[in-house]
């Protein structure tokens, strides 16, 4: 891997509570960096603060504690070099698919004179195949319509890396899985960076380079970090035909159905240097039986124990 | 096969006008007794008593009235004698000016009530004790300080439509939705074009609303400031018509007070309607 292009060190989130005294810590010394160019997924349990990570490397909220750094700075407000795909699309319903493209091409460029704009935008309209309806409403496009045109406004301003917050949830399955094939193609064209929050497990396995797997809030951490093992082309048709796939989905499914609600219950199974460990589940070479390795890491963030089976950390 | 809806509202619309100018006629059309008196004292009195005609001007007495202003509605003889057309363009130039004033003042400070929460509670209390003020009660405050009284009439619709637009305004800035804001915040646009590409057009139909119900009200507030400060106006041509006992050309001031309020209103839904959107 690269240099890393935007890192988090020791996040924190603590939330003022309304009845009782004292803060509800949601998440607390998160760590974790995701290289130039890479897919990172963030996967885990509604509640664990996985939208508050994301507005916090967006820019949108702060820390209580702990920094990002993005690109060797620290980040301290929202930038054009950090394009947020909202859930909820946040379309303005008042411009047409092309205006919303334009104000964020105008807000990139504020030199540029309007035709200049609008072929740019048009550009990247047509990359994700709604050159046909630019001038629509969002009010008269489907959600999954909606959703490509907020992938148009956030590539348009060519940032140096995507933040995606859950963007294909609200979509039915079949337009996710076309949309997320899209994903696949632009990736393959534009080599963005892209931190991620999904649900799906599939989703992650498709799209992401690793997976970030977070354990259930309050005081939630990012536990491990699955590298995938699966084929750089891998397809969502030829996906789960694959032989590591069941041992990697499996290990997820296991992560998020036992293991997220355990090391919550157990914070004291938390390596002391706070990095998560990373996992690379694959079938085995010589037996072919499903089994999870732990990458060799550099000294300072070896996790010796087996925490994919589930081991208490003896560092 | 039935006709559209809108023929069919059109026939029953027709039908009550027709029933309403029939039910007035057949009302002032009645003789009562008449008097025997002197001729020259009969001049003196008026026909309800000489031919025992009613004193209510029947539909053909008014519409005779309509005929005659639409000959000439902008005729100027004198302070006390200007075509009601006239009158009617001094209200209107009262209204707008009042209101686009009030316009002026409620977008900004709405834009400031809406954006900031500390500066929403500070003028908190003084709108709510301003606000339920009725306009016509500022007018001798301002006759006293302004000392010009068409000026005065301009204030009054100034601070009687200036309460909606603000309110309204203050409520569209504070809701206008967290992501379209976030939207602009990646975007790094400035506060300044964050206001006018994102929050004004996001707010714009509630404001609209606001306008709407202004431009009501200071139409409805000009006839009676007009009737206070005279002088000009159609609301000082109400009340001089009536000290003429013209209760005709009263009856035509207020089917034009009517319309025109109609048309501004209507002026306002079609903006309304050029800044909606459908979410």
């Amino acid at each position: 891997m690269s240099t890393a292009c935007i890192s988090a060190e020791r996040l924190t989130r603590r939330f003022p509570q309304e009845s009782e005294v004292g803060e509800l810590t949601v998440f607390e010394d998160v760590c974790f960096s995701v290289a130039e160019g890479e897919f990172a997924c963030l996967v885990g349990h509604s509640g664990c603060g996985k939208s508050t990570i994301l507005n916090i490397l967006a820019g949108l909220d702060q820390p209580t504690a702990g920094h990002v750094i993005a690109a060797g700075k620290h980040v301290e407000g929202p930038s054009l070099d950090r394009a947020v795909i909202f859930q909820g699309h946040a379309l303005m319903p008042w411009l047409s698919a092309l205006g919303n493209v334009e104000l964020a091409v105008s807000s990139r460029h504020p030199g540029w004179a309007r035709r200049r704009v609008r072929e740019h935008a048009m550009k990247f309209l047509a990359l994700v195949h709604l050159d046909g309806s630019a001038m629509k409403k969002p009010a008269q496009l489907s959600g999954g319509m909606k959703q490509r045109v907020g992938i148009a406004r956030a590539l348009a301003i060519e940032p140096r890396m995507l933040l995606m917050d859950e963007p294909f949830s609200a979509l039915d399955a079949l337009t996710r899985g076309a949309l997320q094939d899209e994903i696949v193609v632009i990736r393959k064209a534009t080599k963005p960076t892209v931190f991620m929050i999904t649900h799906d497990i599939d989703e992650a396995l498709l799209l992401a380079d690793k997976i970030l797997l977070m354990t259930n809030g309050p005081k939630a951490w990012i536990a491990e970090v699955i590298e995938n093992t699966l084929p750089v082309d891998r397809t969502r048709i030829e996906l789960h035909k694959h032989p590591n796939y069941y041992p990697l989905r499996n290990h997820l499914m296991d992560f998020l159905v036992a293991r997220s609600r355990e090391l919550a219950a157990h914070p004291e199974m938390r390596c002391r240097d706070l990095h998560p460990a990373v996992v690379r589940p694959a079938v085995a070479a010589s037996s072919g039986h499903a089994a999870a390795a732990v990458a060799p890491q550099p000294p300072e963030q070896a996790c010796n124990g087996l925490i994919a089976s589930g081991h208490i950390c003896a560092v | 096969m039935r006709a559209p809806l809108a023929l069919r509202a059109a026939i029953i619309s027709l039908l009550l006008f027709v029933g309403l100018i029939v039910v007035w006629h057949i009302g002032t059309m009645q003789r009562g007794p008449t008097l025997k008196m002197d001729p020259q004292y009969a001049k003196l009195m008026g026909s309800t008593v000489t031919q025992g005609k009613s004193a209510m001007p029947g539909p053909g007495d008014m519409g005779a009235k309509i005929w005659q202003h639409l000959q000439d509605p902008f005729y100027d003889r004198g302070t006390n004698d200007k075509g009601i057309g006239i009158q009617l363009l001094y209200s209107i130039a009262r209204v707008l000016t009042g209101y686009l004033l009030a316009l002026a003042a409620a977008l900004p400070i709405g834009f400031l009530i809406g954006m900031s929460p500390l500066m929403a509670r500070a003028l908190d209390p003084f709108i709510q004790i301003l606000k339920p003020i009725s306009p016509l009660a500022w007018m001798p405050l301002a006759l006293y300080t302004i000392k010009d009284s068409s000026i005065s009439a301009i204030f009054v619709i100034f601070i009687c439509s200036v309460w909606p637009m603000l309110l309204n305004t203050a409520f569209g800035v504070a809701t206008v939705r967290r992501e379209w804001l976030n939207v602009a915040r990646t975007l790094e646009m400035s506060p300044v074009r964050t206001a006018l590409r994102v929050i004004l057009p996001a707010a714009a139909p509630t404001i609209l609303t606001g306008m709407r119900i202004s431009i009501g009200i200071a139409w409805l507030v000009i006839v009676a400031a007009e009737m206070l400060v005279g002088g000009t106006g159609i609301g000082y041509f109400v009340w001089n018509e009536w000290n003429n006992l013209s209760i005709t050309n009263v009856m035509v001031a207020i089917l034009c007070i009517g319309l025109v309020g109609m048309l501004l209103d209507q002026l306002m839904a079609r903006l309304q309607r050029v800044v909606a959107y459908a979410d």
